[in-house]
């Protein structure tokens, strides 16, 4: 289903995927296959069931084909109160080790910018991201594969506990246009990992950052994203694959970017396995957020819990779309997964899709969507106790919210996610009374 | 006798409704062109107005593709291969049940639904539709005092044909969908029901649909519209006999509620669902859609479906008038290799409008079994509210169970939430009933039926009870 719009698309992708350096045949193998599949595919419309509440027109119309310059500065300034020293730093796409800071990172932990290993060890770094980020016919990702160059490859192993602090930063104040990333997240021998994403943007840009991950058996890999305001599109993929009592915990809370599309995929491959997904957002304008999320139940015994909570002001529209898929195998699966939406504007719109799809019989599957706006008796519970109608709405708004950050363990951070939620509420005079 | 023997024989036991009545029937020749359009208008003796409009309909049909969405795995229907028409013989005009011909009358017999009973013994009037043609109604005198009109559709055609033309199409246009385009250009008949103003129906209407000439699809067309202040309760029941190779019914069902109208409309389907093998079986393709039209309009669909080797159908409800209400009851079982893929569609136009939604999806054997339903609330749907919930029970572990609802959401002041959850009998559950004397199949029957029990209660009594007994006949051989 092609949008049409991708005349300006196909030219320019096909001379940026000729320039670039071919390390090894298979990479270029990888590259030509996500052209190839682009060139055929282009852009979804609307007909398309995973994009159907997420139009890419503005993405399609060209603006963004051409990659963002490797000069570009980090936009922003205020720093989140991160409790991590190790701190790496991308900007427009590319992994800046003059700016990033890994003095800190143990002897177990290896980050390497996935450029650099691409000159060291082409061949390996290729089958391990085809085997970690397998081919999908997918707009992003085949943009993602025809302009592969730039990224991070993290390895951690045994006994560790490390913090990382990753930014993304996205300069598109000169002129428009997209960078794409790459990423590898291994972790073996019972290691175990935070990372915080901070995504920050200047002009108008598309980010496009995708992950593969493999978390080993015994091994924990805990994620926090935070997307600032001022981003303008973001396609955030992850694919994630856990070993036995492995356990991945992701957070994503953000508002104030124009477009965001959160896919995550992650697939419990050994028994004991657990995956809590969890997402909070504030939208306003015209703003879209796109929570995408499949979670595959492969084996017996995981569990997984999902919750997704938006607010949603202005032309603000939200989506998401949950599958939860458990396989023949997986007896005794426990998965839980709600969504809840809350609409402040006459204009904003909410549409929710959760999926279940199950082929075993010992298992215990949940899902819950409300989409509603404030409770009128709350507010009048709070205003007849001397609140005043906005400050309700943001109490109870921020009550709302902050169940998602509850079991975020750094205090400050929280803080953090909570107040620029908070900021981004919209004033009682966008309101409807 | 051993559980596994038990379990044997109920698993042994073959479709009880399995036979095929020798009526000679008038048929045409397979496959499907403008002229089989022409010539079933020629021999219906339909006016022209229907034939453009069933040819505007086939042409349509002609350029849409088969839809492959629905979460079923099916062989391509041959639509050259069917037969489009086909009627018991007309020996003469029937005046009363002694002249219906005594073989299908045995039939009906074999079905417990022996019109004589019926009309004397219950409230309940038939309109016996036998393949594609009505061969009997009753009591229509008795609903024609009230002014109540309740007749075969070719009957309607030509008897009210300024009611028939305004209302056709109205609520299932026939570019909606390829069943619904190929239903509008080939159905042979169905039931026509308008309940005049201010009338509350005083009995249960019913048809009794079945198919049975071999080879044939049956493309029913049922039309229900409910003047303003009126009330009506119409059933649906169905049996098939054994046939081996797929056959299809593509039906479409419109509802039209006007204002303060209620229409509650039930259905229990037991299509034949194909053998244990997955061999053979119905193709039951259905297009059912009301709309509530007026304000304070109340339209309440209630199904209980276990037959059908693939049943796709989403009975919904357009709540156009202010302050109207949708519901959708829903039991959906599948054994064996069967398939459905069912749910509704609520589509919140007015202000205050309301929308409950309960599902429960039961599969066994190698079934599956999906939920799929879209609650949409428009712009203009100021302080509407839907509810729905959707339960599945997975009995055994080669079976699947899905969910699919589509939530979309414009207005602010909605309120709209959905469950679901999916669960299995507890081996405690079992054992509980099995101590106190209750052999395994019972229970798993009693569970299953309690299950159902939200749904069963919207149910008219007679059709409750059907539908307890035809659940437990379903689930026979299930247990393990």
């Amino acid at each position: 289903m092609s949008t049409g719009t991708v005349d300006h698309w196909n030219p320019n992708l096909e001379e940026q995927c000729s320039g670039l350096h071919a390390a090894c045949e298979s990479l270029e193998a990888r590259r030509k296959h996500g052209l190839n599949q682009f060139l055929e595919a282009g852009f979804p419309g609307r007909k398309d069931e995973e994009w159907r509440y997420t139009p890419l027109r503005s993405v399609a119309e060209g603006e963004y084909s051409s990659k963002l310059s490797v000069e570009g500065q980090l936009p922003g300034d205020d720093e989140l109160a991160t409790s991590s020293d190790i701190r790496l730093v991308l900007i427009n796409g590319r992994f800046r080790e003059d700016l990033s800071d890994l003095t800190a990172l143990p002897d177990t932990v290896k980050v390497v910018g996935l450029s650099r290993s691409l000159e060291t060890s082409a061949d390996s770094v290729v089958t391990d991201l085809n085997r970690w980020i397998p081919l999908v016919d997918h707009p992003f990702q085949n943009i993602g594969d025809a302009l592969l160059e730039d990224g991070l490859v993290i390895t951690a192993e045994g006994n560790v506990d490390a913090r990382i602090h990753i930014v993304h930063g996205q300069d598109g104040s000169e002129s428009a246009g997209s960078s794409h990333v790459s990423g590898l997240i291994r972790l073996s021998g019972g290691a175990q990992l935070e990372v915080l994403e901070e995504f920050r943007s200047r002009g108008k840009s598309l980010a496009n950052i995708r992950w593969g991950m493999e978390i080993g058996s015994g091994c924990e890999f805990r994620r926090q994203r935070i997307v600032r305001p001022g981003c303008d599109v973001l396609y955030h993929g992850t694919r994630v694959e856990l070993g036995e009592k492995a356990v991945f915990r992701d957070l994503i809370a953000g508002s104030g970017a124009r477009l965001v599309r959160n896919e995550i995929h992650a697939i419990l491959a050994g028994p004991g396995g657990h995956v809590d997904l969890l997402g909070g957002y504030v939208s306003n304008g015209d703003e879209i957020v796109d929570h995408h999320t499949t979670i595959e139940h492969a084996v017996a015994d995981c569990t997984s819990r999902e919750i997704y909570r938006g607010v949603l002001g202005g032309d603000s529209r939200g989506a998401f779309t949950g599958m939860i898929h458990v396989h023949q195998d997986a007896q005794r699966t426990d998965a839980e997964q709600s969504n809840d939406a809350i609409l402040l504007s006459r204009s904003a719109e909410m549409n929710t899709r959760p999926r279940l799809e199950i082929y075993a019989d010992d298992v215990k599957c949940t899902h819950g969507a409300t989409v509603g706006e404030l409770d009128d008796d709350s507010i009048f519970y709070l205003r007849s106790r001397g609140v005043s109608l906005e400050e309700a709405r943001r109490m109870l708004v921020r009550a709302f919210t902050a169940e998602v950050f509850e079991e975020l363990e750094n205090e400050a951070l929280k803080e953090q996610f909570i107040e620029q939620l908070q900021e981004a509420m919209p004033t009682a005079v966008d309101l409807r009374q | 006798m051993s559980e596994a023997e038990e379990l044997q024989k109920l698993a042994d036991k073959e479709y009880e409704f399995g036979f095929v009545t020798d009526v000679e029937s008038d048929s045409l020749p397979p496959g499907l062109d403008e002229d089989t359009i022409r010539e079933i208008v020629k021999r219906k003796g339909e006016p022209d107005w229907l034939l453009e409009y069933r040819l505007k309909a086939f042409r349509h049909w002609q350029t849409m593709e088969d839809p492959a969405w629905a979460k079923v795995e099916k062989n391509t229907v041959n639509y050259q291969d069917l037969i489009y028409y086909s009627a018991p013989k007309p020996k003469k005009q029937l005046e009363s049940l002694d002249e219906v011909d005594p073989e299908l009358l045995e039939t009906f017999e074999k079905l417990g639904i022996s019109l004589e009973e019926q009309k004397r013994l219950s409230n309940v009037a038939v309109d016996a539709v036998f393949d594609s043609v009505s061969v009997a109604t009753t009591f229509s005198d008795k609903l024609a005092e009230l002014g109540i009109i309740f007749c075969s559709f070719s009957e309607a055609v030509k008897e009210h044909p300024e009611l028939v033309r305004k209302y056709l199409g109205s609520v299932v246009p026939y570019t909606d969908n390829f069943y619904s385009a190929l239903n509008s250009a080939v159905f042979s008949d169905g039931s026509f029901c308008y309940i005049p103003k201010g009338v509350a129906c005083p009995m249960e209407l019913s048809t009794y649909f079945r198919i049975n000439a071999a080879g044939t699809g049956q493309f029913e067309r049922t039309l229900i519209v409910a003047d303003e202040g009126s009330t009506v309760s119409y059933l649906e029941g169905c049996t098939a006999p054994m046939r081996d190779e797929n056959q299809l019914h593509a039906a479409v069902v419109e509802l039209v509620a006007l204002e303060e109208a209620t229409i509650k409309y039930s259905t229990v389907q037991n299509w034949y669902p194909g053998d244990a093998d997955g061999v053979g079986g119905i193709y039951n393709f259905v297009t059912k859609r009301g709309l509530c039209k007026g304000d304070r309009s109340k339209i309440s669909w209630t199904q209980v479906e276990t037959g059908s080797a693939i049943t796709w159908k989403y009975p919904s409800c357009i709540l156009q008038g202010d302050d109207s209400i949708g519901e959708f009851y829903s039991v959906a079982l599948t054994n064996n290799f069967q398939q459905a893929d069912t749910g509704t569609k609520m589509v919140h136009l007015g202000k205050r409008t309301k929308s409950t939604i309960i599902s429960k999806g039961i599969s066994a054997g190698q079934g599956q079994n999906t939920y799929r339903g879209l609650v949409d609330v428009k712009k203009g749907a100021e302080d509407a509210r839907n509810f729905s919930q959707c339960d599945s029970m997975l009995l055994g572990d080669r079976c699947g169970a899905h969910t699919f609802p589509y939530v979309e959401v414009r207005n602010p002041s909605a309120k709209v939430e959905h469950e679901a959850t999916t669960s299995k009998i507890g081996e405690d559950q079992i054992f509980y009933c099995n101590q106190r004397g209750i052999s395994t199949e019972d229970a798993v029957s009693m569970i299953v039926n309690g299950f159902c029990k939200e749904v069963f209660s919207e149910l008219p009594m007679e059709f409750a009870v059907e539908a307890q007994k035809l659940l437990a006949v379903s689930l026979e051989g299930s247990v393990g």
